[in-house]
């Protein structure tokens, strides 16, 4: 005898259930991100808002600020577990990646000469992560000299009273690689930014013969602003 | 990407926005690169400067911005024991601040076209030199 089984909710009842929670939770996740944005991010929206809406039409701010925002709280809604989920992960990884200051240096551990090489060359690498190439290299040079050449100096006191003034922890740091039969030298790398927004730049740099240690970034050629 | 906005300077009593980014250099000389907080695409470098022309030269005066946990950025953070100003003696370059009425939009960097250029040239943090440009578009 075979009798149907009489489920405890039905359908409908689970759908509903469904979108309440989802209600609740898309209500919870909304003002997490509010809160978290009431301080720093609504404060500047406020006042950039005007200048980000410069030039766009009435139908695009319309799409850009209400209908493509609904939109997507209306698809989050319908898959609030995804969001609920993907919320976690990010609030977890976020945990994992704290970023203490001063900041560690993490350069030059862990990677082999071919990594090296193309971060040399890759366009994306910020100057400070790039390799100084050993033709890159212009003229050896001394500790001394370059301190006494590179004092900074402020009426206003606005500049500390060390080689490199607001750069000296980089400097610093780079000494610190100056370990016996190692050398400093000047370079000028005619490498350009992501952006083209610098042709050039230049500074010190540390090889331990030709081989690349360390180095830091002292000056841009800067493509002219008079030609944008 | 998204039009950019501009940094605020303080010149000659008043406050123009400038279309150079002066403190990219030194965050760009820094041994491991800072993480700032993303708030919006019409801000890629995830801060804004505010700055000052003090007798010819040019000083950070604050900065706004948040660390990746949500904290603000203080200017005594990247600059310890400077928490009003930072003599800018990183940057050579040329600063531009677009003036006047907006000829042409473009929804990149910032590639807009405005009515002046107002272009003030520095070495290490000094300045040496000004000069307005008028602009013109092509027929």
């Amino acid at each position: 005898m075979i009798e149907s089984i009489a489920w405890p909710i039905t359908l409908q009842e689970w759908v509903t259930t469904y979108f309440v929670v989802g209600a609740i939770v898309m209500t919870a996740l909304w003002s997490v991100r509010a809160s978290k944005q009431k301080t720093f991010a609504n404060e500047l929206a406020t006042i950039m808002r005007p200048r980000e809406d410069e030039g766009k039409s009435a139908v695009r701010r319309f799409l850009e600020r209400g209908l493509i925002p609904a939109l997507a709280l209306l698809f989050g809604w319908l898959v609030w577990p995804a969001m609920l989920i993907a919320r976690v992960w990010v609030a977890y990884r976020k945990s994992r990646h704290s970023y203490p200051w001063p900041p560690e240096r993490k350069f030059g551990l862990g990677l082999d000469v071919k990594d090296m090489e193309k971060m040399a060359d890759n366009l994306f690498t910020k100057p400070h992560d790039r390799v100084i190439l050993a033709a890159e290299r212009t003229t050896c040079v001394c500790v001394d000299g370059i301190e006494s050449v590179n004092q900074i100096s402020d009426p206003a006191g606005a500049v500390p009273a060390l080689p490199f003034g607001h750069l000296n922890g980089a400097w610093l740091h780079l000494k610190k690689q100056l370990s016996p039969g190692r050398d400093l030298w000047q370079f000028s790398s005619e490498r350009v930014g992501v952006l083209k927004e610098f042709k050039a730049f230049e500074g010190y740099a540390v090889f331990d013969g030709d081989t690349y240690v360390d180095h830091m970034v002292t000056g841009f050629v800067w493509n002219d602003a008079t030609d944008s | 990407m998204t039009a950019q906005l501009g940094e605020d300077l303080m010149y000659q009593g008043q406050v123009l926005s400038m279309q150079t980014e002066p403190l990219a250099p030194f965050l760009d000389a820094l041994p491991e690169p800072l993480e700032f907080e993303d708030f919006t695409t019409a801000c890629w470098r995830r801060y804004i400067g505010r700055w000052e022309i003090i007798d010819g030269r040019l000083y950070l005066v604050g900065i706004k911005a948040h660390w990746r946990d949500g904290t603000p950025v203080r200017l005594e953070q990247l600059f310890p024991g400077y928490e009003q100003r930072v003599f800018a003696h990183w940057f050579t370059g040329i600063i531009r601040s677009a003036q006047g009425e907006r000829l042409k939009y473009v929804h990149m960097g910032y590639g807009s076209t405005y009515e002046r250029d107002l272009l003030l040239y520095f070495t290490d943090g000094l300045l040496f030199k000004t000069e307005t440009r008028h602009n013109t578009l092509p027929k």
